[in-house]
């Protein structure tokens, strides 16, 4: 039984036949011949696979290998030169399609051929390095057909003419050239790459080349830069559409060249709409677009920067010098905000905050503000003003943020030191009238300079504040003590400590005796509690409210404390020359001018009459008062002691006494340095002192050495004995 | 993690009626099969179930030269990853036969091959090695026929040999090459 079972299950030993007909090559390959040709024709359904494979394999299993290989490939040869002449023949416009079709035929075909022949491929294929099916199929594509005479160039002319045309604006069939270039990109890199890339870079070059030339004869800056975004957007469309990808830079770096980088100059200095015509009409689109479209060129938004950057210094530069624009200090101020503001806003909207853009237009303020020297004075006389009569209709919020502006242009100040002398000197004008608005937009002020420029600049100015409170307890605690005597005029008076405040020496004129009693016994009361010091009245800084009677009309004057001397002495005489009213009262000649200047020839304000009538004061004239001097207000307010602009003399003055401030400060400087390197030459000591002091003022080279050579006769330093430009500390 | 069972599942598919979309007829009988899991197997399947000749449309494939048996282990194998024992005695025979009808299969086949290598075997099995590309295999060969004067003599003189030796000439240098260059190490021990 088992035996039988086993006979039954018996499976018969292999057995290796050797294939003895000669004739059994033809046969098998006749079946493949005809298959092929079947396939070609659409014809595969009726085919069995099975069949076709079998007998594949058996060729290559007995070694036909080489033979099924080569009469592969004349197949292959034959069926597409029939495909090649069909595809020549075909007439105009159907050309590409003829081309695809046949292309989507033979790839169905190969792909069955490979299928059939799959054992050929893994194992004669290989071992031989022979070009598998597939591939060998699309190279004969490529040489038999693509590369054919009557095809290669008449494809590629095909193919940029459509382009072409859409770029002209018509329809294409789109479809037929994303197959047609995928076709090339299949046969591989380098095919697309030659047949068709490199000629279309080249026709794009010169067709964009004629268009931009085209371009700019007839249009101005911002239309031919809204045109050639037009263009980018439509061949960074056109690639994604029927190219290769990586076509997507090449094309965008030829339009760039052609139309941005070639015309780059011309576009920018455009007369009448070119980049400064843009800055100065805020065409912010424009410029925004023009900034989008340069970053995409070398150089380009360094040459927009550039010519920026000569712009604003130019017109700054003509803003401060421009005499009828400086007549004015707060105009004058308000008007390089306004220019910063501009500049700030067109950085913002259209530069996207490019840093490297606002580091240029810094640098253009810094370089033109300085070029007027009355910069620090004229940004001092705007907080000035806006601390007298604060920010039309603004609120606290407004105020800040106008001083935080102006702390920006304070900062391109290079001459701090003197912004700090006319700050201090408004500030004691603003203090003792008592003309501020806000002691909070004060502090707040004082907080900003605190933290730009260090405790040091700021303590004195915060002594300032301080004193006027002091002063208001002292005067409270005055009145507190004093008894009687209610006839008295009310005095208020402010201690100043002397250095805090930028008083000019005064000698004290003679006040009027109705005065002097209250006043003294102040001193008295003052020295009583503060041992060891010493007052003195500083009558060119005081003012005065005097009740007087006009016409039967009564009026309160508002003076100075010069004016009320010279007024208070018509209590007891009539008619008075200058000669007279300058022994009572003592008034240097220049003051006394002016005041009595502002007494009686200015219309309105006139509470003397002089004789003669003329506009000028001389020694000669005679003062009166005048009973005919009317006004609609009760209260009269005369010359009060407001922050002017400085006339030539005071600014000499006080840009001596600047000049005069900074020696001290280079020599501090040099002594620092040299203690600390000891041994130094004559141009590094330059370079150190100036790094030191620029945030204060940039100290003049001459100055620095003359302060040099004054060290080394006072004996800080010595010069090196062999090396001149040598310095030495000495300890 | 849970051990794999996606092989179990899948080998469960072998021979199921249920969700067959395709049957082999082989010499009489017929063998249901998917045709997904084939295509996943063999590219060669691939190409034919999944094409665009006959055999995609058709709802029985005939095959001629393979015997049942064969097939059953052949599909066995492509279904499980394994070769079957069930034909436990004539196991090198089935794998001569397999080595044939599958690629895959090659390695294993070898091995068992060169387990069960014996005179009988020797011949066929060196014909096999050299057309299917399998060079282990031919070098275990050789050496069993250098190793023993014997058997040698045997094997040369068999039927099969001399088909062999037609098929492939060359061959028959190696054979004398091995031969000369083991009985130098001899002599030199």
């Amino acid at each position: 039984m088992n035996s039988q079972k086993k006979r039954t299950n018996k499976i018969e030993p292999f057995r290796h036949r050797v294939d003895s007909d000669p004739k059994s090559f033809d046969k098998s390959w006749k079946k493949l011949e005809d298959a092929i040709r079947e396939i070609y024709n659409h014809n595969a359904s009726g085919l069995s696979f099975e069949e076709l494979y079998r007998t594949a394999y058996n060729l290559v299993l007995h070694k036909h290998g080489l033979k099924l290989y080569d009469k592969l490939t004349e197949n292959l040869k034959g069926h597409l030169k029939e495909m090649c002449r069909s595809i020549e023949d075909t007439q105009g416009s159907l050309f590409l399609e003829e081309l695809q079709r046949r292309w989507a035929d033979h790839n169905k075909a190969l792909q069955m051929i490979r299928d059939i022949l799959m054992y050929m491929d893994r194992t004669f294929v290989t071992t031989n390095k022979k070009t598998p099916v597939f591939d060998l199929g699309l190279e004969l594509w490529r040489d038999i057909v693509v590369r054919a005479p009557k095809i290669h160039g008449r494809l590629l002319d095909t193919l940029l003419e459509l382009i072409h045309r859409e770029r002209m604006g018509e329809m294409i069939n789109r479809g037929l050239m994303r197959s047609t270039t995928k076709m090339l990109m299949d046969l591989g890199s380098s095919v697309y790459h030659d047949d068709f890339e490199k000629p279309f870079l080249e026709v794009s070059a010169s067709f964009y080349s004629g268009e931009s030339q085209q371009f700019i004869e007839c249009c101005d800056c911002g239309e031919y830069l809204k045109k050639a975004e037009r263009r980018l957007a439509e061949e960074l469309e056109r690639v994604s559409q029927y190219m290769d990808a990586k076509t997507t830079d090449k094309i965008t770096s030829v339009v760039d060249t052609e139309m941005l980088s070639n015309h780059m100059q011309r576009l920018i200095l455009m007369e009448n709409s070119g980049l400064v015509n843009m800055f100065v009409d805020d065409k912010h689109e424009d410029l925004s677009r023009m900034y989008n479209l340069f970053k995409r060129v070398p150089d380009g938004h360094s040459t927009i920067r550039s010519v920026m950057a000569s712009h604003v210094k130019e017109s700054g530069k003509a803003l401060v010098s421009d005499p009828e624009k400086i007549k004015d200090p707060v105009e004058f101020v308000q008007r390089l905000l306004n220019e910063k503001d501009k500049y700030d806003e067109i950085i913002s909207i259209s530069f996207s905050n490019d840093k490297a853009f606002q580091n240029a237009l810094n640098s253009s303020f810094e370089n033109f503000i300085n070029l007027n020297n009355r910069s620090p004075e004229f940004i001092s006389l705007f907080v000035d003003d806006k601390l007298r009569k604060g920010v039309k209709g603004a609120n606290e919020e407004d105020v800040e943020t106008v001083l935080d502006k102006v702390m920006m242009l304070f900062r391109y100040l290079q001459e701090k030191d003197v912004f700090e002398k006319y700050y201090k000197q408004h500030l004691a004008k603003r203090l003792l009238s008592g003309k501020t608005t806000s002691d909070e937009a004060e502090r707040s002020m004082l907080v900003k300079l605190k933290t730009e420029c260090g405790y040091q600049f700021t303590s004195k100015l915060e002594g300032m504040f301080n004193d006027l409170k002091t002063s208001h307890d002292t005067m409270q605690s005055f009145y507190a003590n004093l008894s009687g005597d209610t006839d008295s005029p009310t005095i208020s008076v402010q201690i100043l400590t002397t250095g805090s405040w930028p008083t000019q020496p005064c000698t004290p004129c003679k006040l009027p005796p109705e005065i002097v009693d209250i006043s003294e016994k102040f001193r008295a009361f003052y020295l009583g509690t503060h041992n060891g010091r010493r007052l003195t009245w500083q009558t060119n800084m005081g003012n005065a409210d005097i009740k007087a009677m006009f016409g039967g009309r009564r009026h309160e004057l508002n003076v100075s404390t010069y004016q009320m001397c010279v007024l208070m002495l018509f209590n007891s005489a009539d008619g008075l020359t200058y000669g007279d009213i300058e022994q009572a009262t003592g008034i240097p000649h220049a003051d006394l001018k002016r005041c009595l200047q502002s007494l009686a020839c200015v219309k309105g304000k006139n509470v003397l009459r002089k004789e003669p009538m003329s506009k000028d004061i001389s020694e000669d004239d005679t003062f009166h008062y005048n009973d005919k001097f009317t006004s609609k207000l009760v209260k009269v307010k005369i010359g009060t002691v407001v922050a002017q602009k400085e006339t030539e003399p005071e600014k000499l003055e006080t840009r001596q006494r600047v000049e005069e401030d900074r020696k001290p400060q280079i020599e501090a400087a040099i002594v620092r340095i040299m203690k600390s390197r000891r041994v130094l030459d004559h141009n590094s000591i330059i370079t150190e002192v100036t790094k030191q002091l620029q945030s204060r003022f940039l100290p003049n080279p001459v100055v620095i050495k003359k302060r040099i050579e004054s060290l080394i006769e006072r004996e800080f330093l010595e010069r090196d004995k062999v090396d001149r430009k040598l310095y030495r500390y000495l300890a | 993690m849970p051990p794999p069972v996606l092989g179990r599942h899948l080998g469960e598919l072998l021979f199921d009626d249920e969700t067959a979309d395709v049957r082999f007829g082989v010499r009489g009988e017929t063998f249901p099969a998917q045709r997904c899991v084939l295509a996943a197997q063999s590219p060669v399947f691939r190409a034919e179930l999944l094409g665009s000749m006959k055999e995609h449309a058709a709802r029985t494939i005939r095959v001629d030269d393979m015997k049942v048996p064969v097939f059953a282990a052949l599909f066995y194998f492509i279904y499980t990853d394994e070769l079957s024992e069930i034909y436990d005695e004539r196991v090198a025979t089935m794998a001569a036969h397999l080595l044939v009808a599958a690629d895959r299969l090659k390695k294993s086949c070898e091995d068992k091959i060169v387990r069960h290598l014996d005179v009988g075997t020797a011949a066929t099995s060196l014909a096999l090695a050299e057309l299917h590309g399998c060079p282990r295999l031919k070098e275990v060969i050789l050496w069993f026929l250098v190793a023993s004067p014997e058997k040698s003599k045997t094997i040369m003189a068999s039927e099969e040999y001399q088909h062999v030796i037609t098929d492939f000439p060359s061959i028959a240098t190696e054979i004398v090459l091995a031969m000369l260059s083991a009985n130098s190490t001899k002599q030199a021990n």
